[in-house]
């Protein structure tokens, strides 16, 4: 299994299978019967459906009872207090659906302050994963080689 | 998923209490699954929600490499690019890394959505919710100056040495 022995169609058939487990997986969520995708499709027959919006970005605040945010879907309209937020902020929105007029009625609204900050220290450790590389990790005859 | 800080340093720290046999592959280990999966959806995802509107294989398509499954493959075509002696010990490791990965995502909670643990067998999904999803960032240094500190001492007792010691 770890051999080189046919090395190379390893390595592809495991691309292979990754890629079609992204192709799985994008069929599975686009087709979830739940959801404000879903509602979009179906408007009436998703009328008061929960639905929420785990740590979706704020694009729009509209009046102070409206707004919009965005994850997977862009521009998604939210009827609730804006009081407090900010566009670019992250919130986690739980309501359910209003048909009439394709709105999502926020019951609760969680907002996420630290965001930024998770994202920072995130980029900090990528960025220090990077400058660490080469200590740890070379390139020899066609292979990865350990350092220490 | 917690911070990439907190994660590596935790990282760090559960490998010096088992061991010190290729530390960096564990690290990177546990940086792969928000590397491989959340890195290129959150990018491709601010361009689909800023710029222009992109097909859904390119925002969902990264999420089996934040599941167990995928991850298994991953860390298999990744060990195959080492050394053949060092492939198996590569593997292990990785997979010890991406374990450890999605165990602190899993004490997470994101108010009922969990993280789809046995895609594409398994359709569930599960999270304990024992912490807020950015509980993190508060040990996040500390754990760092603490994992830095033990890698330190771990580094100059083993030197360049693969051995566990």
């Amino acid at each position: 299994m770890f051999s080189d022995r046919y090395r190379f169609l390893k390595i592809m058939v495991s691309l292979l299978i990754l890629l079609g487990l992204g192709a799985v997986y994008t069929d599975f969520a686009l087709s979830r019967p739940e959801g404000y995708r879903a509602a979009l499709a179906d408007p009436v027959n998703h009328e008061g459906a929960d639905m929420l919006f785990p740590l979706w970005q704020v694009t729009h605040i509209r009046d102070a009872n409206m707004y919009t945010i965005a994850g997977t879907l862009r521009d998604v309209p939210v009827q609730g207090s804006t009081e407090g937020l900010n566009v670019r902020d992250t919130v986690t929105v739980i309501g359910h659906f209003r048909a009439d007029d394709l709105v999502v009625v926020a019951t609760e609204r969680v907002d996420h302050p630290l965001r930024p900050w998770k994202a920072g220290f995130s980029l900090l450790a990528i960025l220090l994963g990077l400058i660490a590389t080469p200590r740890f990790f070379g390139w020899r005859e066609g292979r990865v080689v350990i350092r220490g | 998923m917690a911070d990439l800080l907190t994660h590596g340093a935790a990282a760090v720290l559960v490998k010096a209490g088992t061991g010190w046999r290729y530390p960096a592959v564990f690290v990177a280990g546990t940086f792969a699954p928000d590397l491989a999966s959340r890195v290129p959806a959150i990018g491709f995802g601010l361009i689909h929600v800023h710029w222009v509107s992109l097909p859904s294989w390119l925002t969902h398509g990264w999420q089996p490499l934040h599941q167990p499954f995928g991850l298994l493959v991953l860390a298999y075509v990744i060990s195959m690019f080492f050394r053949v002696h060092d492939r198996v010990g590569v593997f292990l490791n990785l997979i010890g890394g991406m374990a450890l990965h999605m165990f602190l995502d899993v004490l997470q909670d994101h108010h009922g959505v969990g993280y789809l643990l046995g895609f594409p067998f398994w359709e569930g999904h599960w999270e304990l919710g024992a912490v807020g999803s950015e509980a993190t960032v508060w040990v996040a240094v500390p754990l760092c100056i603490l994992a830095a500190w033990v890698a330190s001492k771990k580094q100059a007792t083993c030197g360049a040495s693969l051995e566990d010691c």
